[in-house]
């Protein structure tokens, strides 16, 4: 290796983030050139020096000062608008509300039907018994197979 | 994304799923060190200690929406790293307000020559500091989360959105910029020397 190659890669050595064959290389080199071991001393110094600027703490009232701001934040909103944010769920919420407006109108408006279900609406339309009212006042006798076999009709 | 389950992720979870209690733990664990961190672009203990707490309250309002996609170290210094460049770039320091009175002071007075040891070393750290102030932002993060933070380059490279080769060569460049800075105050001044020196004044 070059002296200048290895020399680019003294802060990864130093900080042990070369693989183990870069790392042998390194050392290699090192163990040959004095300059560069003279380097490597030079920039350890200047690491060494870094780390003893001053370091700030916080302050004693700092983590207080956090908590009661965060006090005056809003609580959690309910997990849809958690997801959504408030535009978007009062968008939401206006869009069902219209929906639901629009459905009821549209149920008013096909009176004596609503409360058929398709299939009885079905058999309303086929069977020409259902259109008879006497008949169907008359349905239990129907059931009653004695009145079923005197009727006259029907033999 | 780590190998091993990170036990900060498992607290930020807790958070996102309304256990509020967990938020405190994460802000005893870190606000300390983001103090420390903020304060090593503002210089100001007050300023750090706004920044730090801006950052913690957003990671509150978007705790809902939080999901596990690297390290919480790596996703919170990212957070960090961005809200201290933004607002260093909202309100840009000369280098002189960088420092407190008394280092103002000191600078006034370095023109005369000083054989004290101790006034000595705390010319070199501010010759230091300055020069770490005026890298560019990228090479100052790296040195700074590698070498204060003890962030690995796998993840530094995560948080400034580069490769880890780009890292090594971030940290490489800024730490040849302050051995410079050390080598020029700390050669003996001759005559010719002196020049040297002068020259990297000049360009603090």
């Amino acid at each position: 290796m070059r002296c200048e190659d290895v020399r680019e890669e003294f802060l990864a050595w130093v900080d042990e983030e070369l693989s183990s064959g870069q790392q042998a290389a390194v050392e290699d080199h090192l163990s040959g050139c004095p300059s560069c071991r003279k380097e490597l001393a030079g920039l350890q110094r200047t690491l060494g020096l870094l780390q003893s600027l001053p370091t700030c703490q916080p302050s004693e009232g700092f983590a207080r000062s956090f908590w009661q701001r965060l006090a005056r934040e809003p609580r959690r909103a309910p997990f849809w608008i958690g997801s959504f944010g408030w535009g978007k769920a009062i968008a939401l919420a206006a869009g069902l509300v219209l929906c639901v407006v629009l459905s009821g109108l549209l149920w008013l408006r096909a009176p004596g039907e609503q409360w058929m279900s398709r299939e009885d609406r079905e058999i309303a339309t086929r069977l020409e018994l259902f259109q008879d009212f006497d008949a169907i006042a008359q349905l239990d006798l129907l059931e009653d197979m004695d009145v079923i076999e005197a009727l006259p009709d029907l033999k | 994304m780590a190998d091993r389950p990170d036990p900060d992720v498992e607290l930020m979870l807790s958070v996102r799923d309304g256990d509020e209690a967990e938020f405190q733990k994460l802000f005893q664990r870190y606000a300390g060190r983001l103090v420390a961190f903020a304060d090593r672009f503002f210089h100001n203990r007050a300023q750090s200690e706004e920044v730090v707490q801006e950052i913690f309250l957003k990671i509150y309002r978007v705790r809902g929406r939080y999901e596990q996609r690297s390290r919480f170290s790596t996703w919170l210094y990212t957070i960090a790293s961005r809200t201290c460049l933004k607002e260093l770039r909202k309100h840009p320091r000369g280098r002189q307000q960088c420092l407190d009175d008394t280092a103002r002071e000191t600078i006034a007075d370095s023109a005369r020559p000083r054989a004290d040891e101790a006034m000595a070393g705390q010319q070199l750290q501010e010759a230091l500091q300055r020069c770490l102030d005026e890298l560019p932002e990228h090479q100052r993060l790296a040195l700074l989360l590698t070498r204060f933070e003890d962030r690995s380059y796998a993840e530094v490279a995560e948080i400034l959105g580069v490769s880890e080769g780009a890292v090594k060569s971030l940290v490489f460049r800024a730490a040849s910029s302050l051995r410079r800075v050390v080598d020029a105050r700390e050669k003996p001044c001759a005559p010719e020397e002196r020049d040297e020196v002068e020259v990297v004044d000049h360009a603090l």
